[in-house]
């Protein structure tokens, strides 16, 4: 069964059995503030699996990904104090990751974000159904493959729900350039959904395509 | 339509959770292992108090191996001695019961006692009229020895020169034996030298004895007297050393300002003012803290600080030429200008800045230790070591500053 749990900006969904951790979680925060290294297990792995599914998004591969995972996880051990209770943790944690892996692929790719104010365009209508022949896997590879500053707009904008105007801030570009690395991120992966798709011999055609 | 292939998208990227890996939390442990390193901050708390403890205990020593005979107003007994020795110098029992109460070995009660036995009243007179100004003052007509006591307690101590304190000391000592009690004979022991003046005046009973005990009386007035309440102000300035709780790319940095000194009597007093300060440092990400906590490699600050202390000062030791006194106190930082160069680890930098964004009311201990000198005139100077010890985090990143150096401070008060 699957319940839905708000974190932050955006809605995720977590296993039943996380239910009744959540009653723990103050205590383990308040275990992690005194740095009790069993405390700090405990929100490692109640959490793993969240945050390693935000910083594969952001990587290339899996190691890259637990890099970025425990990065993220040693600044929130570092920083606990800094850590406003009353807003849901998650919320929190996503922040920090998506900080920690756009810290990484600066540092590790050199992603630069070329100044451009090309207007966003409308991608078309979208085969819903392409993309739930594809899986988790398949469309995760894809957006790992993203050049990494498209990558990184279109996690920050899509996935973690932040504004042009935030993320232009977070990296230091402007709207508009956020703007079109989006859009651009948008067409490289529907392409390469539509090229997917037909790969896995799918009879259906795409009615997707780009109009300007 | 671009915002249903986004809602799309997301649906099936976001129902995923990854599969623990204990191999991940191998790493991490690793790392915090290296990371459960040592807390720097209780370092800079116990040095500040270790350092505060330390030089109060060296004064403290410093006292005792001097007792007060050395201090301020010894050179008023040594010389009255002396004229006693040659006024009174067919008196040797006088004169060694006064040496007596100069060393302070005796209390006056014992001098009392002692000197009855034979040289009598005198000698009680000696131990009893003292310090206490009022009673040289029927004898001398003039002199005190408190410049500031007024007539006509003088007149008043006269009255009491009328009652006897004892039956035994009344004869030759009527007229000059006050209405003493055992606490004011205490007293002798401290401030021996009138003791002496006022046996040698009552043994000559005459008026011209007055001068010569006055005299000895005038170079030098006691000058812990002097100050007391009152304003003192000036300037201050001086460099610091500025680090974050890692310790690691600390700078030194430099300020100046303006302070303020209220006396509130001879031990304590309050200082403030406000010294315009600039910080440099260097932080690693880890030493910020925010929602957005970052990898950088280093990121180098430039602040401009204007540093409000408000601290209370305990002068725990006099000396002739000094004193000294320990510091405590908060200061409330107003960051006038944050620069902050973000550098990250492929060499990128990026710069950010911000102008009177942030401030900060009594977030730093100040702790630390003034030597000041001493001086005549109206103008004091004197050096402040210091250590300031976050209680919170200033400036744009929360950071903890931690700051120690020594400020060089001229101030002008009232004079002496």
């Amino acid at each position: 069964m699957v319940e839905q749990v708000p974190c932050g900006t955006f809605v995720c969904q977590s296993q039943d059995r996380n239910k009744n951790r959540v009653h723990d979680i103050s205590d383990i925060i308040e275990g992690c503030r005194q740095w009790k290294r069993g405390s700090q297990e405990a929100l490692y792995r109640q959490f793993f699996g969240y945050a390693m599914a935000i910083c594969l998004r952001y990587a290339s591969n899996k190691n890259e990904a637990i890099e970025i995972l425990n990065d993220g996880f040693l600044k929130i051990f570092n920083h606990i104090n800094s850590y406003d209770t009353s807003r849901p943790f998650k919320s929190w944690l996503s922040k920090i990751m998506a900080n920690t892996a756009i810290d990484h692929l600066r540092s590790r790719k050199k992603i630069s974000f070329a100044e451009d104010i090309s207007q966003a365009y409308d991608l078309g209508v979208t085969d819903d159904k392409a993309l739930d022949k594809l899986s988790y896997d398949e469309i995760l590879l894809l957006v790992q493959n993203l050049p990494p500053a498209y990558k990184t707009v279109f996690n920050l904008y899509v996935m973690e729900g932040f504004q042009h105007q935030e993320i232009a801030a977070m990296l230091g570009i402007s709207e508009g350039t956020s703007k079109s690395n989006l859009f651009k991120a948008k067409r490289i992966l529907k392409e390469k959904i539509e090229e997917l798709t037909s790969l896995n011999k799918d009879a259906d055609k795409i009615g997707a395509s780009i109009r300007k | 339509m671009s915002e249903q292939f986004e809602n799309s998208i997301r649906k099936k990227l976001q129902d995923a959770e990854a599969p623990f890996d204990p191999a991940a939390w191998d790493q991490m442990k690793k790392r915090l292992d290296d990371a459960d390193r040592r807390r720097p901050a209780f370092w800079w708390w116990s040095g500040g108090l270790g350092l505060l403890f330390l030089l109060g205990a060296g004064g403290w020593w410093w006292f005792s191996q001097h007792p007060p005979s050395t201090s301020n107003e010894p050179r008023n007994s040594i010389t009255v001695t002396d004229s006693i020795s040659q006024q009174a110098a067919d008196k040797p029992a006088n004169e060694e019961a006064s040496r007596r109460n100069i060393n302070g070995n005796n209390t006056a009660v014992d001098t009392v006692d002692k000197s009855s036995a034979d040289a009598v009243p005198a000698v009680n007179t000696a131990g009893v009229s003292i310090n206490k100004p009022v009673f040289a003052a029927p004898l001398n007509n003039t002199n005190s020895n408190r410049p500031g006591k007024p007539a006509i307690d003088n007149l008043q101590g006269n009255e009491n020169l009328n009652k006897p304190a004892a039956g035994n000391y009344t004869n030759i000592a009527t007229n000059q034996l006050p209405d003493t009690t055992r606490e004011q004979q205490r007293e002798n022991v401290d401030k021996p030298a009138v003791t002496a003046a006022q046996q040698d005046k009552i043994l000559n009973a005459i008026p011209d004895t007055a001068s010569s005990a006055a005299a000895p009386e005038k170079p030098a007035p006691p000058r812990q007297k002097i100050r007391k309440r009152g304003f003192e102000g000036g300037i201050t300035l001086g460099p610091d050393y500025n680090t974050v709780p890692s310790l690691k790319h600390g700078r030194i940095g430099f300020g100046g300002g303006l302070i303020i000194k209220y006396h509130i009597n001879n031990s304590f007093y309050l200082s403030t003012g406000a010294s315009y300060t600039k910080k440099l440092y260097g932080a690693e990400d880890k030493d910020y803290s925010s929602n957005y906590p970052t990898n950088y490699k280093i990121i180098e600050a430039d602040c401009n600080v204007l540093d409000v202390p408000l601290n209370l000062h305990y002068t725990f030791l006099h000396r002739p030429q000094a004193r000294w006194s320990l510091m405590a106190g908060a200061s409330s930082y107003f960051m006038v200008k944050e620069k902050y160069e973000y550098y990250n680890y492929s060499g990128g930098k990026y710069t950010r800045e911000y102008n009177n964004n942030n401030h900060h009311y009594f977030s730093v201990l100040n702790l630390g230790v003034n030597y000041e000198r001493e001086t005549r005139g109206r103008i004091n100077w004197g050096i402040q070591p210091f250590v300031k010890v976050p209680l919170g985090g200033v400036g744009q990143g929360s950071v903890k500053l931690y700051s120690a150096g020594a400020s060089l401070q001229v101030t002008v008060g009232k004079k002496k």
